[in-house]
């Protein structure tokens, strides 16, 4: 069987895979060391790049846009019919849909560095870089780490430390 | 409930955005409205991944969908209506970022990163490292080459598929896929010093 790549591993995480699909790809992970440890990276680099998350900037109102287009012809009510009322309801099954597929493992109290040292995954397969700014991004969660932090010169000797 | 993921729809017929869009094509503000409400705070974020200057980011996001709807009548939904948007909203960006005052301006901005050393001698302080560390990665993003960067914002927070950002980018999905690996190497790189 193929491995994982990164988009496949992506969309893995984040429930875009359908059901057959995800089923097969579990199986597979099971049996695999390489794509878990894939797959603990990766859920690794989105926690850290969930820190580069922007807040919400203003954002334009849609009245004062369409105005300032003058390129719509202003049918407002005459043009709701079925077609937009159709595209609605299709939308919310596809949202329906959406959200039974949903499989986001995110927020684990263990963490992929963790994952990755109980699944026996080798070091030579981690991301060390990635799994251990997860867990300076995680910090909280790990009361161990937190307890520790001040007593160490890097989180990467703390974590050294930590390991038997 | 969750909006359907980006990349989750095969046709772009399927899309609800596809339909807002071929419905205000036909004149529809309702559907102009609803497609812009759905869409300007994700377009808006994704423009701030972009450009520095975050005052910038409102005017752009207007930009975005002033064009979009000014061309509504030349839109056809050979690819989902959001693919359009950001590649409309990564023009603008473009645009904007090759203005020699904004490139200036942005090759100042590098001028007040968090001293690294500082931040060991602080360490007691959890929540201030977990605040340097968010802006350290907001930093290291922003100064990627902006290729690399819009890469990695359409994969890592829009969900774009590589082939949907070779459509943005107009390269390949090899060019993609290199684009990103490179991007990741840089953070890597520019994140290991926090350790």
């Amino acid at each position: 069987m193929e491995h994982l790549d990164i988009q496949l591993a992506h969309r893995l995480i984040r429930g875009q895979l359908d059901a057959e699909e995800h089923a097969r790809w579990q199986g597979h992970l099971e049996r695999c060391t390489r794509c878990r440890s894939l797959v603990a990276g990766e859920r690794a680099w989105m926690t850290v790049l969930d820190l580069g998350e922007q807040p919400a900037p203003p954002t334009p109102s849609p009245e004062g846009l369409i105005g300032r287009t003058g390129c719509l012809s202003l049918r407002a009510s005459a043009r709701r019919g079925p077609g937009l009322a159709l595209a609605v309801v299709g939308g919310l099954i596809a949202i329906g849909l959406a959200s039974t597929l949903a499989w986001q493992v995110t927020g684990a109290a263990d963490g992929p560095a963790a994952m990755a040292d109980e699944l026996h995954i080798p070091p030579e397969l981690q991301d060390r870089v990635v799994l251990n700014l997860h867990a300076l991004a995680t910090l909280d969660r790990d009361p161990w780490l937190v307890e520790h932090y001040e007593a160490v010169r890097t989180l990467e000797q703390l974590i050294a430390e930590r390991r038997p | 409930l969750a909006l359907p993921r980006t990349g989750a729809a095969a046709s772009p017929l399927a899309d609800l955005d596809t339909q807002f869009m071929l419905q205000a094509r036909e004149g529809s503000r309702e559907a102009a409205s609803a497609l812009i409400r759905r869409n300007r705070e994700r377009i808006g974020r994704y423009i701030a991944r972009l450009i520095h200057d975050r005052r910038a980011v409102e005017d752009l996001t207007q930009d975005v969908f002033l064009q979009a709807l000014s061309h509504a009548s030349q839109y056809q939904p050979t690819a989902k209506v959001s693919t359009w948007l950001y590649r409309i909203a990564t023009n603008i960006a473009l645009n904007y970022l090759k203005q020699p005052s904004v490139r200036r301006r942005a090759a100042g901005s590098g001028d007040d990163p968090l001293d690294v050393a500082d931040r060991r001698a602080t360490a007691p302080d959890r929540r201030l490292s977990l605040d340097e560390l968010k802006q350290h990665v907001s930093r290291a993003i922003l100064d990627l080459p902006v290729n690399q960067r819009i890469a990695l914002a359409l994969f890592e927070y829009e969900d774009f598929s590589y082939d949907q950002i070779a459509v943005v980018l107009d390269v390949s999905v090899e060019a993609v896929r290199s684009l990103l690996m490179r991007a990741r190497t840089t953070l890597r790189r520019e994140l290991n010093g926090l350790l």
